[in-house]
């Protein structure tokens, strides 16, 4: 097809999911790097005026937005991680025949397609510091000898809001990593099994190798959902106890849209995707180096 | 496979009458409307007595009611102004004023209400809060609520006190009232309800700012005035509550919800809060449970009104109607099913004086108490303080991660506008 | 697998149960909350069996909010926007797939770029946008903003497949003088299916669990699901026996498509991967 004239056709197929994503995506992003310039206060509007970079310099004294980089990494890396080792773990199992295998596949999407906010407000409850379930079967269970207030702590706030939301992002991984893991030709292990080799240099050879595009291209989607996500956070703890579950996504929320400050919640969104930016380009230059190793 | 197609079919067969359904509920009739937004509660048999009283009361205006989710009730409200599709008549808090007004969205309300039947009933205090410092008439009153405490009465006996009227007996009660009762090394009732969470800066304010005569947020010249001696100390005071474990645990995260399950499950002995849980709390609690007045600092009592407005929006297109719809809502016969309903503080005379709320002590309490209370500063930066500011410095002071004093200190900055 | 079952195994079943009573138990526990009455609710020795079981908090969620008429929104919604996005995305990526242009990589790869940009980001503007052309409020904006927001992984999960469909079938029915929408009905869209059910499963849920968009762009009238649980986080009062119905019953429709799909989502997941 390469050179007959110019052929529209392609033009003409892409042309709705381009006009969708210029208007809903691309004009919205615009207008609110260029308000990120301007101090721009819903309920101060009369006021609104260009200020060039005040509003990314300000970030920088803004003890929230300090103690959000720290947590931000937190709660990315161990969400991300946690839910990537259970979700193959589980994959892993699903994998091979086993009695009730159908229900545990079916069960363990059940997270995926809870909404956020019930998400939000069912673990509310569990950590609930006085009613909640999770602290009355840990002192049962002899593993606390008092009840911890999960989400007032400010060492236990992130971390239990973290579990959460692993506990959301398993099913992904789970059916992502099942999917790559079924179309790994089954003669492969047979061979190896002939050859007498153990399960774990089985999953070394054959099996790592063969999901690794897989896992490097849904852990990448995982981290920008995770980095993104407010709705639990917010929900949950608002970023407490103090600034210890704040979060970069999470600040620049609080600021656009509960503080109304419209254009220092965009200063804070706009570092927030030049760090995801970063990110992806040192991710994808380390992980690329790891396809070609194996 | 022949389960997959019914479900689909099924599924066809639901969105094509659901689409239909939501368009067909068009009216073709021109008659004014009036939007009113007000935050929900799960008293929706409110909202459908509301509904049908007003058509009861005219035909000619026909009432929209739009419930708005309470915890997202102001930014919508402000982002509706903002461009320009701001319901008619809206719910409010008065410290909402500065910005509504900033924003040029509340109708002057000055001399409307002039030729209203049931003005002479206003009280004098219930105006000067519709007028919120201005000197046009931006708002009208909706309802207002006082403070006060409530305590256990069979814990009380128990620890052999008399219900608290100073901090120091307040104090006393919290650290005798934080108990392990079984002796089981874990304690099973605390002292009081802490607020760490937004809003809590009422609750705050009342134990704290009552150390000093005539203090208040704001000094006569409009500047912030935290930083004073003996306000950090009562702050100090306050925050070491927490810290004494007289409080729960939770108390850095605790909402109004959270103190209220506290005190009703009986993990609190003390409650501040005002007659809206009133019901509530009895139903659990029954005859264990009474109201008093807020303990006395070395400054008297510092009272806090808790006051909802009704605004209407200057670029409604049936302000008169909107008006109507205020007259109505704010008459007795009306104020009185809405305050026995929602337990919110009637203030129109001949409502105060009825028996259902004379008979009851929480009601007469609030009642009482109204024209002696604070209503808290009205400013451009009190909504940044409420919403944000105050919990997280709060918050972090009471985690050790700063001090009482700078917590002030951010505070003050903050209410200055810094 | 053999008969004999070593101690690895045993340990390894182990491990299996505790993950899925790591994702099961919280639901259990929604479950028994919603059973509960409010006075054993605030008890502070927490039962694990209701004492006196009522489905009373059902029966007052369903009649006194609008906890259905929000579902039905929040289905429909689902559907049409996964209707929409697949035929949208199916096309672009087509385009994608099997015409070389100049310019192809940059647009692929500026897509995926979009993703890093926070949600938040585009709230207000979005806002004003939706009130510029009128439709603020209605369920539009809600079919467009997350049709919207799941086209760029659809694209490139589509791609994926549409590269594993042989060119060669195409060519032939091209010879015997079929147009491109013919062959796209005849020969892609049948072929794609399990892209097809994956991508529509993978936009389903996206729109299904959306709030952010719902609790900014609705009414009361056209809210969502998430929006409506979300409201019975009172002023006055916190509803958990109530939202732990909520929860439950939310599920079921979604649990039901899932459980008559969950082989063509595993099997479309599969197509996917093999080109990983």
């Amino acid at each position: 097809m390469a050179k007959k004239k110019i052929d529209l056709t392609p033009a003409i197929l892409i042309l709705p999911a381009f006009i969708l994503v210029v208007c809903v995506i691309i004009y919205p992003i615009i207008s609110a790097v260029v308000t990120s310039f301007r101090y721009y206060r819903l309920t101060d509007i009369l006021n609104t005026k260009f200020i060039g970079f005040d509003n990314y310099i300000k970030v920088w004294s803004d003890d929230a937005f300090i103690a959000s980089l720290p947590n931000t990494f937190k709660w990315v890396a161990a969400t991300v991680i946690s839910q990537f080792i259970i979700g193959l773990t589980l994959a892993l199992f699903l994998n091979r025949p086993f009695k009730g295998r159908g229900i545990v596949r079916s069960l363990s999407l059940v997270p995926w397609v809870t909404p956020g906010v019930v998400i939000a407000l069912i673990w509310t409850w569990i950590y609930n510091g006085n009613f909640g379930v999770l602290n009355d079967i840990l002192i049962k269970l002899g593993l606390i000898s008092a009840k911890i207030p999960w989400l007032s702590n400010a060492d236990t706030a992130l971390n239990s809001q973290i579990v959460t939301m692993v506990w959301q992002g398993i099913p992904f991984f789970m059916i992502m990593l099942l999917a790559s893991l079924q179309t790994v030709p089954s003669d492969l292990y047979e061979a190896a099994v002939i050859d007498g080799t153990s399960v774990i240099q089985r999953f070394r050879y054959i099996t790592w190798p063969h999901i690794l595009p897989t896992v490097i291209s849904t852990c990448m989607l995982r981290v920008i959902w995770v980095f993104n996500n407010v709705e639990v956070l917010y929900l949950m703890t608002q970023g407490g106890p103090g600034y210890n579950s704040m979060t970069i996504s999470l600040n620049a929320y609080i600021q656009a849209q509960k503080s109304l400050n419209f254009g220092y919640g965009s200063a804070i969104a706009v570092y927030g995707t030049l760090m995801m930016i970063a990110f992806m380009i040192l991710y994808r230059s380390i992980t690329k180096r790891f396809i070609e190793e194996e | 496979m022949k389960m997959k197609r019914i479900l689909l079919i099924a599924l066809a067969v639901f969105m094509c009458t659901s689409l239909i359904a939501s368009g067909s509920s068009e009216s073709k009739e021109e008659k004014p409307t009036v939007t009113y937004w007000y935050w929900e509660d799960i008293q929706g048999k409110h909202v459908e007595m509301l509904a049908d009283r007003w058509k009861e009361y005219t035909d000619d205006i026909e009432l929209i009611l739009e419930p708005i989710p309470a915890g997202n009730f102001h930014d919508r409200l402000i982002t509706a102004v903002s461009s320009g599709t701001a319901p008619d008549v809206f719910q409010m808090y008065t410290d909402w004023i500065p910005e509504l007004v900033g924003l040029g969205a509340l109708e002057d309300l000055t001399g409307k209400f002039d030729d209203w039947e049931y003005i002479d009933e206003v009280p004098d205090y219930m105006i000067d809060l519709a007028y919120a410092g201005y000197d046009r008439m931006y708002t009208f009153p909706r309802s207002v609520l006082t403070m006060y405490l409530y305590c256990r009465t069979d814990y009380f006996e128990e620890i052999g006190m008399d219900y608290p009227k100073t901090m120091d007996e307040f104090y006393e009660a919290a650290e005798k009232l934080t108990r392990d009762l079984d002796g089981d090394g874990v304690i099973d009732t605390y002292g009081f309800g802490m607020r760490g969470a937004t809003n809590g800066h009422s609750m705050w304010s009342s134990l704290v700012f009552n150390a000093k005569p005539g203090f208040d947020y704001f000094d006569e010249d409009g500047n912030a005035q935290l930083m004073d001696p003996a306000i950090i100390e009562a702050n100090q005071k306050y925050i070491d509550m927490y810290k004494n474990g007289w409080v729960p645990p939770t108390a850095p995260t605790d909402g109004f919800n959270e103190i209220l399950q506290n005190f009703r499950a009986g993990v609190t002995g003390m409650l501040y809060h005002h007659v809206g849980s009133s019901k509530t709390v009895t139903e659990s609690l029954g005859d264990n449970v009474v109201a008093v007045p807020l303990p006395a600092g070395e400054g008297g009592v510092f009272g806090v009104q808790e006051v909802t407005n009704f605004g209407i929006y200057s670029g409604s297109k049936n302000k008169e109607a909107a008006l109507i719809f205020l007259k109505w809502i704010n008459s007795p016969e009306i104020q009185s099913v809405i305050c026995e309903e929602l337990q919110q503080v009637p203030w129109l005379e001949s409502v105060q004086k009825m028996d259902k709320f004379q008979d009851n002590v929480f009601f007469k309490a609030s009642i009482e108490s109204l024209p002696d209370s604070h209503l808290l500063p009205i400013t451009t930066t009190m909504s940044q303080f409420t919403n944000m500011a105050w919990p997280q410095n709060f918050q972090r002071a009471l985690l050790g991660e700063i001090t009482g004093e700078e917590m002030l200190q951010n505070l003050n900055d903050v209410l200055n506008g810094v | 697998m053999v008969g004999r079952k070593s101690i690895a195994e045993r340990l390894s079943y182990i491990l299996l149960i505790l993950i899925v009573a790591f994702i099961v138990i919280p639901y259990i526990w929604t479950f028994i909350t919603s059973l509960k009455d409010t006075h054993e609710l605030y008890s502070t020795t927490v039962s694990y069996l209701p004492k006196d079981p009522t489905l009373d908090n059902y029966i007052e969620l369903f009649t006194t909010t609008d906890f259905f008429p929000a579902m039905g929104r929040s289905l429909v919604i689902a559907f049409l926007t996964a209707f929409i996005a697949v035929i949208v995305s199916s096309l672009a990526a087509y385009g994608f797939a099997r015409y070389s242009f100049r310019g192809r990589h940059v647009i692929l790869n500026g897509i995926l770029l979009l993703y890093m940009f926070p949600t938040v980001l585009y709230l207000t503007p979005l806002f004003l946008v939706f009130r510029q052309i009128g439709i603020l409020g209605t369920s539009w904006c809600l079919l467009i903003s997350n049709c919207t927001f799941t086209i760029p992984f659809s694209i490139s999960l589509l791609t994926t497949y549409i590269h594993g469909i042989p060119k060669e079938l195409e060519e032939a029915a091209e010879i015997d003088g079929a147009g491109l929408p013919q062959r796209l009905v005849r020969i892609v869209f049948p072929l794609l299916k399990p892209g097809v059910v994956a991508t529509a499963s993978y936009v389903f849920i996206s729109a299904w669990n959306e709030y952010l968009f719902a609790v900014m762009f609705t009414s009361s009238a056209t809210r969502t699901l998430t929006v409506s649980l979300a409201s019975l986080v009172g002023q006055y009062d916190i509803r958990w026996d109530m939202i732990s119905a909520g929860a439950v019953t939310a599920i079921i429709p979604v649990v039901i498509i899932f459980l008559v799909f969950q082989r063509n989502l595993v099997e479309g997941m599969t197509a996917g991967a093999v080109k990983g």
